[in-house]
């Protein structure tokens, strides 16, 4: 049936190769977001923990992570693609691809992720912090059983926010080589003047970001205990 | 069981030295309940936090259980906190876990066995009185039940020692005493030192043994509640004993000038046995006095009847003091001339 409504409205549209762009683009969206979080997770608990009158508050440290972050951060997504292109080929072994997109997606949205970690942490009440230690409990404990779970709504929200841009940037990347929508909507359908299929290709992002969103935010309201 | 030895803190704040707590040298009992009184900014905090190692002190030793706490640090310190409970003023309890996961929380940090772990948060929460409210979570409970859920968390261990900072200050009149008679029955039931910081002299007369004052930095006065309350020798002291005049206690300012003083206390008997003992007094020693003030209050032993009377002649308090003392009522002289 689909087939058909598509057939019918979106006529230069095939079924299949829009398939393979969604899938290209959820793969890539996955992957960097997995490693997002997990980097962004240490990258931001390091943050908040060296930040002043923090547990292991240091100055020059912080300083550093900071600059760190706010560098990638500042740096514009597309221009970040080129830049690290030598660094792709090293790693991955060719620039073209749906896995030679993932260096620059990680690198990215990590920094962005771990600020947001920071400002959830530096939410969680300093009250809970001093009695868990006040209990005899250590930086262990306050990093995994009090920052992250008193954080985890704010950590989900983040997450989802994070998710959403890296949808955004991995149609960017689509663009210079490595596949998904972007590459379908840019070079598939603008470049050669096939307006349906740039359509169909927005109206699967739009879904995507959608569900991303209604999921993110249904779980950070499960989650939300206050 | 706690001994501080010339305690000082500084702390530097943008270019000025603030000496939080300022050479301050104190023992307090074990088993006993000993409340640090004073004004917001005195120190209080400060000097309870020390107790348990969060603050360490700029100079002087704090031993508690005869273990250094300025000294000790990492694993040391953290196995000496586990016998060390305390609860705050805003409960400070996790909002993501369950009244019941948050007792918990101080049993997995001790690093004790789920099985076992189960059946102890039962007990605790049996004993602040939260049956069936065990699946709630702060969010869902008053202040009085958070609080009851931060002294289960606070007990989870088996403490020794049990630091209350403010503890009863973010309730209303009637819960704060419900949370201070909780206090003092674990205090007698588990017979565990409690050292509460207050700004609330209601707190104190409730419940306290032992007090010391505090005031900018300085403990300037301390001994037994029922001394150095019948005895005031600062000022700030005396301002206390004022605040609780206005909640219906005794100010000897507003006494007359001349002549003695005399507070009759009798535990248990709501009252009736020294106000009898009195008129007999006053009858069989042919005495002339004036009774200034009689009420019921509580106290770490029970309700107890309070009378105050005054005598024009003070060469009589001896004797009616006497009198009285062989019929087992408690008499505080709080003035003989
Ligand atoms: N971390 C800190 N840095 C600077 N000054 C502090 C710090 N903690 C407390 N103080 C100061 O020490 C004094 C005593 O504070 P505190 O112990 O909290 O008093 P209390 O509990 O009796 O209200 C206050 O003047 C306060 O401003
Ligand atoms: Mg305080």
């Amino acid at each position: 049936m689909l087939a058909e409504w598509i057939s019918a409205w979106l006529p230069n549209v095939r079924l299949a190769p829009l398939l393979k762009a969604t899938e290209d683009t959820l793969y890539m969206t996955a992957m960097a977001g997995a490693a997002v979080f997990v980097l962004g997770l240490l990258l931001g608990t390091a943050l908040h923990l060296t930040s002043p009158g923090r547990l292991l508050a240091n100055r020059p440290l912080y300083w550093a992570l900071s600059t760190l972050t706010n560098v990638f951060r500042a740096i514009p997504f597309i221009i970040l693609l080129v830049l690290l292109i030598p660094f792709t080929r090293a790693v991955v072994g060719t620039i073209l691809g749906v896995n030679a997109a993932l260096p620059a997606l990680i690198f990215g949205a990590a920094p962005f992720y771990a600020r947001l970690v920071e400002l959830a942490f530096r939410e969680v009440d300093r009250g809970v912090i001093e009695a868990t230690r006040a209990m005899g409990g250590g930086i262990g404990t306050v990093v995994f059983r009090v920052l992250i779970p008193e954080a985890a709504p704010a950590l989900v929200s983040g997450l989802t926010v994070t998710l959403i841009a890296l949808v955004g940037y991995t149609a960017m990347a689509g663009a210079i080589g490595a596949g998904g929508l972007g590459h379908l909507a840019y070079l598939e359908g603008f470049q050669r003047s096939r307006r349906d299929v740039t359509l169909a290709a927005t109206l699967a992002v739009l879904l995507i970001v959608f569900v991303i969103q209604f999921l993110g935010d249904r779980l950070a309201r499960r989650l939300d205990k206050r | 069981m706690i001994t501080l030895d010339q305690v000082s803190k500084i702390y530097h704040a943008g270019g000025r030295r603030i000496a939080a707590v300022d050479e301050v040298s104190l023992a307090i009992p074990a088993g006993r309940v000993t409340g640090i009184i004073g004004q917001s900014g005195a120190g209080k905090s400060t000097l309870i936090r020390m107790l348990n190692g969060l603050e360490k002190p700029s100079s002087g030793s704090v031993l508690v259980a005869g273990r250094d706490m300025g000294r000790a640090s990492g694993a040391e310190l953290r196995k000496a906190r586990l016998k060390i409970g305390m609860i705050f003023q805003h409960f400070n309890l996790l909002w993501s876990r369950t009244a019941r996961a948050n007792v918990a929380f101080a049993l997995e940090i001790a690093g004790i066995p789920r099985a076992e772990r189960r059946a102890r948060v039962e007990e605790l929460l049996r004993l602040v009185g939260l049956e069936g409210r065990e699946d709630a979570y702060p969010a869902q409970l008053s202040g009085g039940q958070k609080q009851r859920v931060g002294i289960a968390r606070a007990l989870a261990n088996a403490p020794d020692l049990l630091l209350c900072d403010e503890a009863t200050s973010a309730l209303d009149p009637q819960t704060t005493d419900q949370i201070l008679d909780l206090l003092s029955e674990i205090n007698r039931r588990l017979g565990l030192t409690i050292v509460l910081i207050t700004h609330e002299m209601h707190v104190v007369r409730r419940i306290c043994d032992h007090v010391a004052v505090m005031e900018a930095g300085r403990v300037v006065e301390e001994g037994l509640v029922s001394e150095v309350f019948a005895a005031p020798k600062q000022p700030i002291t005396r301002r206390f004993i004022r605040q609780t005049a206005e909640e219906g206690g005794f100010d000897p300012a507003l006494a007359p000038p001349e002549g003695a003083l005399l507070r009759l206390t009798h535990a248990a008997e709501g009252g009736e046995a020294q106000a009898s003992a009195f008129s007999e007094a006053v009858l069989k020693l042919g005495l002339r006095a004036n009774l200034l003030q009689a009420r019921l209050i509580q106290t770490p032993e029970g309700p107890s009847g309070e009378i105050v009377a005054h005598l024009p002649d003070p060469s009589q308090a001896r004797p009616l003091a006497g009198f009285l003392a062989a019929r087992g009522i408690g008499v505080d002289i709080l003035r003989e001339a």
